[in-house]
């Protein structure tokens, strides 16, 4: 009986593990899409990345969605990936992403991020 | 002869088992009413964040959700743990709640009908000696004491996991667990159970010397002077 419940743990840490991987990766590959969209200067596939939130931020005083997010810095390369719930945060070497679980795709909800000490990070995009 | 009429099957066990069985069902069914009302006003703030609205089945898997029940689960347990093990030492005169004034302490192997002194029906741990019996004699303490702390440390590991995902949300860094076992919201959640748990021993300590609950164990019968202690109805 010991033998099996220790099997059982193990199995369910291994299924834990698995999943949690699995979601950072897919977390990582909407950031590293969204950030090559981007670097591209394809503005209309960068602004399809975004949560209807964030567009609506980028497109407020009437401003063209896909040509101001083409300004956004350089990302770089993904340094760390952090998954918690239905929300996620990708630090790049240029740039820190968050981004929300919308149904079963992951959003980029605000990009263009400064670290603002005791503060909320300020970002450039923000929804 | 009790002159209690032996009652078999389902109606038999009920009848022995009953204070178990209320409690048991109450529990779950607060449990449920729990998982509902909670995944209300988890929705209601999904949609306020401007996410998707989650299954119930994903509620009750969350961290949010095993924080909630967790937070609770460790104070009632650090509640019941500490009252077992500090009336052995303290007595509080006049409560049924509490040993006679002179008996505070681990008391006599004859009182605890040990070792020698034990009896054909008393239980095998309680007839040993060694190692064995110092285990049975704190058994009741350390498991309710282990629940405890595992308890609070589901508490603190799946509270670090909703706390995280509120930062994020407010775009903050997530903490490390140490991070969020020295944060505000980890000692607010813990604090605010302890706290209540704590007046409702006092509570029950100081009234039940004063005031009666006819047939209850937990109170003293009700002709029996203020002042008696260790006495239950």
């Amino acid at each position: 009986m010991r033998g099996r419940a220790v099997v059982g743990a193990a199995f369910a840490a291994v299924v834990l593990a698995a999943c949690g991987s699995a979601r950072d990766a897919e977390v990582r590959t909407a950031a590293t899409a969204f950030a090559a969209a981007v670097a591209d200067g394809d503005g209309a596939a960068a602004c399809a990345a975004l949560t209807p939130e964030a567009r609506r931020g980028v497109q407020s005083f009437g401003r063209d969605c896909a040509a101001t997010i083409v300004q956004l810095p350089p990302a770089g390369i993904v340094e760390a990936v952090q998954v918690w719930g239905d929300s996620a945060q990708v630090r790049f070497a240029g740039d820190v992403v968050f981004l929300a679980e919308l149904g079963d795709e992951w959003r980029v909800r605000a990009a263009g991020c400064r670290a603002r000490p005791g503060a909320p990070y300020e970002c450039a995009v923000e929804g | 002869m009790t002159g209690v009429t032996e009652l078999t099957g389902a109606r038999g066990f009920l009848r022995d088992n009953g204070l178990w069985t209320c409690f048991t069902l109450l529990f779950l069914a607060t449990l449920a009413g729990q998982s509902v009302a909670g995944l209300a006003e988890q929705n209601h703030q999904q949609i306020a964040d401007g996410l998707i609205p989650v299954s119930w089945a994903q509620y009750v898997t969350s961290s949010d959700f095993a924080t909630d029940v967790a937070e609770n689960w460790q104070s009632e347990y650090l509640q019941f743990f500490l009252y077992i093990v500090v009336t052995v030492w303290l007595v509080q005169r006049g409560s049924p709640e509490s040993k006679k004034v002179g008996d505070a302490g681990l008391e006599s192997a004859r009182a605890q009908r040990i070792g020698r002194f034990a009896g054909p029906d008393s239980p095998r741990p309680a007839r040993s000696s060694g190692g064995l019996l110092r285990l049975y004699a704190n058994s009741l303490g350390l498991v309710m004491g282990v629940i405890f702390g595992a308890s609070w440390l589901a508490q603190s590991i799946a509270g670090r996991a909703a706390y995280n995902d509120q930062l994020l949300r407010q775009l903050e860094d997530p903490v490390s667990w140490w991070g969020y076992v020295g944060s505000a919201d980890f000692w607010n959640r813990t604090l605010q159970n302890w706290q209540s748990e704590f007046l409702a021993v006092a509570s029950m300590v100081a009234l039940s010397i004063y005031l009666r609950q006819r047939g209850s164990p937990e109170s003293k019968p009700m002709g029996t002077a203020h002042g008696a202690t260790g006495i239950e109805g």
